[in-house]
């Protein structure tokens, strides 16, 4: 079965959203959660799927999130008609009525970061209800010291709590590169635990002065990244429900939206077919 | 096997060290936490980088005050050094404590005391909106109907004047944000049309309706003219410059 394909809505790609290529839409909740806006964030479309994409539940944090932040993301999904919240595995503040750092960073993948995340990812998924979640693999500029790799601390968190898995295509060849592991060993190792699978793909640069590849979502989304893109896919089949394109600076004209966006529906189709 | 609960509390306080670091952009303070040497540099790359994206939050929030703190900059500078994001905080919530941290900095202005309050009336209308809001998007709802309603205003006896639950209130003492005719110090009424906070400084009738609607809830108009001094013309009037400001609807 095809997965669902759309965009992260931006307002530089709304008037593209009824592409034939589109049947889904990702809502990323900081943009939608405007105190004063009236109208529903995905407006009049009927897509097939909507995600509310989150960025602050930070579920690696030794407190779980707090209820308002947890009761305020489901709102959004529900006035939205959105079935799935995702949000990244890692940290973004110490605790409750700490600091936030203001991006999020991967955990010590150690034991206790492990039972601290399970147990957060249980609480958002029982505070969900029916509304499903989504944990998404990050890209980062460090990792801390631990005592197992990441893919097996990711495999572990979708095995211990049945929550989906957000496999961001270009953040696993983003560490892949700037780490050097291999990605489709990385993807092989957590898509055997995932149940269900919703995909980013984005497109960064490389950083000669840091000798690093900067996951921007300013270009198009590279021949390595689609690559990976069909792997993904094969491997994954019937587990994947939507894909998602981000796409936050450098922004394309028409034809480069509706042009990379009909090329993911393109693969997965292609991807879905019987052989 | 569960890690214990001292293991635990150890990630707690880890995790306390790390964030506090990040968060205040001491990287140095972890170059032994990460692996090598390569992810010790980068820590500065993301420290650096937060910073720049509060930095650019802020300025863009910050923007009407600009105009008035040559030094904003500056201080912007000093008080995202001095002042880690609070859990959970946005954009308009840092926008907000900068304020606070800035009137213990340095003496404002009459002018930059004006583009602060410009700045509290709207975040306390988005605030307001945010707690109430069922009632914020039935409001707007009535008031994008109002103009069809309006040509019926003083004639139907059955429609009902409503008050913008979302609103509130500041006082100007510059002409920094005033009209050339607008009265000094000036009570200046912030509120919610669609999804843009306008501002309004009202006729004494006006602000003494607005009031008396607040108070009394939806009102029909011979309601209005039944408890107040003046003429039911007058009340119509003052009702539909107040439904035309976007302060009132009609329902």
């Amino acid at each position: 079965m095809t997965p669902a394909i759309g965009y992260a809505i931006r307002e530089q790609n709304r008037p593209y959203l009824d592409d034939p290529a589109i049947n889904a839409a990702e809502i990323t909740f900081e943009r939608a959660d405007d105190p004063l806006r009236v109208d529903r964030y995905v407006a009049d479309h009927d897509f097939d799927v909507v995600s509310v994409h989150a960025l602050k539940l930070s579920v690696a944090s030794p407190d779980p999130p707090s209820r308002k932040y947890m009761d305020a993301l489901r709102a959004i999904a529900l006035e939205n008609g959105a079935e799935s919240v995702s949000d990244h595995l890692g940290f973004t503040r110490d605790g409750e009525g700490g600091v936030e750092m203001g991006h999020f960073a991967p955990p010590p993948y150690t034991e206790a970061a492990l039972a601290c995340t399970c147990r957060n990812v249980e609480a958002v998924r029982r505070r969900f209800g029916d509304v499903r979640f989504y944990l998404e693999n990050i890209a980062y500029l460090f990792r801390f010291d631990g005592t197992m790799s990441e893919a097996e601390f990711l495999s572990r968190v979708l095995a211990n709590t049945g929550c989906g898995w957000v496999l961001d295509v270009t953040n696993v060849y983003a560490n892949g590169l700037n780490f050097g592991y291999d990605a489709r060993e990385f993807i092989e190792q957590v898509m055997e635990s995932a149940d269900r699978v919703q995909m980013h793909l984005a497109g960064g640069f490389w950083d000669e002065k840091a000798e690093f590849y900067i996951d921007s979502h300013s270009h198009p989304i590279p021949e390595e990244v689609f690559d990976l893109y069909r792997f993904a896919l094969d491997l994954g089949r019937d587990k994947v429900d939507a894909v998602f394109v981000e796409r936050d600076q450098e922004f394309p004209d028409e034809n480069g939206w509706r042009e990379e966006i009909r090329r993911v529906r393109r693969i997965a189709e292609k991807a879905g077919a019987p052989a | 096997m569960s890690p214990s609960a001292s293991t635990i509390d150890d990630y707690r306080a880890q995790l306390r060290r790390c964030a506090q670091a990040l968060a205040a952009a001491r990287p140095d303070a972890l170059a032994g936490d990460v692996h090598g040497a390569g992810d010790a540099a980068r820590l500065k790359m993301f420290t650096d980088g937060n910073c720049e994206k509060r930095f650019e939050k802020l300025q863009d929030q910050l923007e009407v005050l600009a105009d008035f703190a040559d030094d904003l900059d500056d201080l912007l500078e000093a008080y995202i050094r001095a002042v880690p994001l609070a859990a959970y905080d946005t954009g308009a919530r840092d926008g907000l404590r900068f304020l606070d941290w800035l009137e213990n900095r340095r003496p404002l202005s009459s002018e930059e005391c004006d583009a602060c309050a410009v700045l509290r009336g709207r975040g306390r209308v988005e605030e307001l909106a945010e707690r109430e809001r069922l009632r914020h998007v039935r409001f707007q709802e009535a008031l994008s109907a109002a103009e069809v309603l309006l040509d019926e205003w003083g004639t139907n006896d059955e429609l009902r004047l409503i008050v913008n639950p979302i609103h509130d209130w500041e006082t100007f003492r510059t002409r920094a944000f005033l009209e050339e005719d607008d009265p000094l110090p000036a009570r200046v009424a912030f509120f919610p049309v669609g999804n843009d906070i306008r501002t309004a400084v009202l006729e004494p009738e006006a602000e003494a309706l607005l009031r008396r609607l607040a108070a009394s809830g939806p009102s029909r108009l011979d309601e209005l003219a039944r408890r107040g001094a003046w003429e039911r013309e007058e009340i119509a009037a003052t009702a539909r410059d107040l439904i035309e400001t976007g302060l009132a609807a009609l329902q």
